[in-house]
């Protein structure tokens, strides 16, 4: 049954690999750094690896999703990443098909 | 204090060795990230223990590629097909040609003391063009590879299915094995041909002295091998068209009528039109074995007076229309 845990773990970790993106963008109303966001996500629940989430704010950069900045202030640099106007748009878009979504697996899963 | 530099010297380390692996003009600007990552994880952590942070954060190999913007291919899925089928094709060729030309050069002796010898051609005449045409193989496609990824962007056709090539008929494709195996004989006679010609005949040793008394008239041998060889190389040419459109269609038919006509005409002038047999053949045969005149003297007769050119002559140019006619057969029965 060893097997069919890790099956099972594999298959999940896919499926939330797709509500990634939804809910960084979710939680990027404000300006966040990289850890921060690590640790508020953990307290919903959501759990990510640093090494993900780091290199997936870099991309979603570059995809003129986010914008960052650093901060010299403070003990030490810190780069602040938040949402950009065309990053506003992505994401209600990207909810409403979140909503589309589970709807129709709802609706399928019930059959 | 000395604690503390331990714990830098592992920082500066693993940071170092994740972007070391990645862009120039991103390094800098990683590695404050990585830093600030590490410092926050161990502000967090109860025992302050770096190597367990490090141990989570993960190998620098792996933390790089999550970096990455795209997979690092010598030589990507796209291509990688391609890249075998050309290996084999080049690898085929050249085990086959050196295969005979060592084959070759044993038979006649060229190579002295057999086993240095052998090794030493395989060696310099086989192991290395074939390490060599590797490398370049693997360059090429390395290069495409590296230029496709530069295309990337560039918008391609979209594909319809129109696209699609016809599925062929089983009965109208042409099996490779068996052109495969024509090739790799032919390749094999004409090398004999060009280079051991005496070999086609009777082999005689005595007391240690191998001699052989050649079938064939060596005095006009400068023309008729190369007739000879034309005439397979009309063959071969054949063969590897077969091989590369791999099923019956009017291009097949066409080039197999054409090439057995010539191959007809040459046989022609090969067995007519030369004295091609070694008229002293028969009386070399008596003088070695000196066996029973009466039954040697009536071979004689056949091997010169030409009816052994017409013999072989006849079964050329019917084994050719088979052929031929096997082809056009097959290509207008199956034609839609």
């Amino acid at each position: 049954m060893n097997a069919e845990k890790d099956l099972i773990d594999i298959l999940t970790l896919e499926l939330r690999r797709g509500t990634l993106v939804l809910s960084v963008l979710n939680q990027l109303n404000n300006a966040q750094y990289g850890y921060s966001l690590v640790q508020m996500l953990e307290e919903k629940g959501i759990t990510i690896d640093p090494s993900t989430l780091y290199p997936l704010l870099r991309r979603l950069e570059k995809q003129g999703l986010l914008t960052s900045k650093w901060d010299m202030g403070e003990s030490k640099p810190r780069k602040y990443y938040s949402r950009t106007e065309y990053g506003d748009e992505v994401y209600k878009k990207l909810k409403g098909q979140w909503s589309i979504i589970t709807k129709e697996m709802s609706r399928l899963l019930e059959e | 204090m000395d604690e503390k530099s331990k714990i830098d010297v592992l920082i500066d380390r693993y940071v170092f060795d994740t972007v070391r692996r990645l862009p120039k003009e991103q390094r800098e600007d990683i590695g404050l990230e990585i830093r600030d990552l590490i410092d926050d994880m161990m502000n967090e952590s109860m025992d302050k223990d770096i190597e367990k942070v490090l141990i989570e954060l993960g190998e620098p190999s792996e933390m790089a590629k999550k970096y990455r913007d795209r997979e690092q291919y010598l030589i990507g899925p796209e291509y990688f097909d391609t890249y075998i089928l050309v290996m084999k094709i080049v690898w085929l060729s050249i085990i086959i040609g050196s295969g005979i030309s060592i084959t070759i050069q044993i038979i006649s002796n060229t190579i002295s003391n057999h086993v240095a010898g052998v090794t030493n051609s395989v060696i310099s005449g086989g192991v290395f063009p074939l390490l060599s045409s590797f490398g370049l193989v693997t360059l090429i496609f390395a290069f495409l590879e590296h230029q496709k990824v530069k295309l990337n962007t560039k918008t391609k056709e979209a594909w319809t299915p129109a696209k699609l090539p016809e599925v062929p008929n089983e009965k109208m494709l042409i099996k490779r094995s068996d052109s495969i195996v024509s090739i790799i004989f032919t390749l094999v006679f004409i090398g004999l041909l060009m280079f051991a010609p005496q070999l086609f005949g009777i082999w005689i040793t005595n007391d240690g002295v191998t001699r052989t008394i050649p079938v064939f008239n060596m005095a006009v041998w400068n023309i008729a091998m190369p007739l000879f060889v034309i005439s397979l190389a009309i063959g071969l040419v054949d063969d590897i068209i077969r091989l590369v459109i791999g099923k019956y269609c009017t291009v097949i038919m066409a080039v197999s009528i054409v090439s057995g006509m010539l191959q007809i005409i040459i046989a022609t002038i090969i067995l007519k039109g030369l004295p091609l047999w070694n008229s002293n053949f028969a009386s070399e045969m008596k003088a070695v074995f000196g066996i029973a005149m009466t039954s040697l003297g009536e071979v004689e007769i056949i091997w010169n007076n030409g009816n052994l050119s017409n013999l072989i002559l006849g079964i050329i140019i019917f084994a050719t229309l088979l052929g031929v006619g096997n082809t056009v057969y097959k290509t207008l029965r199956f034609r839609e």
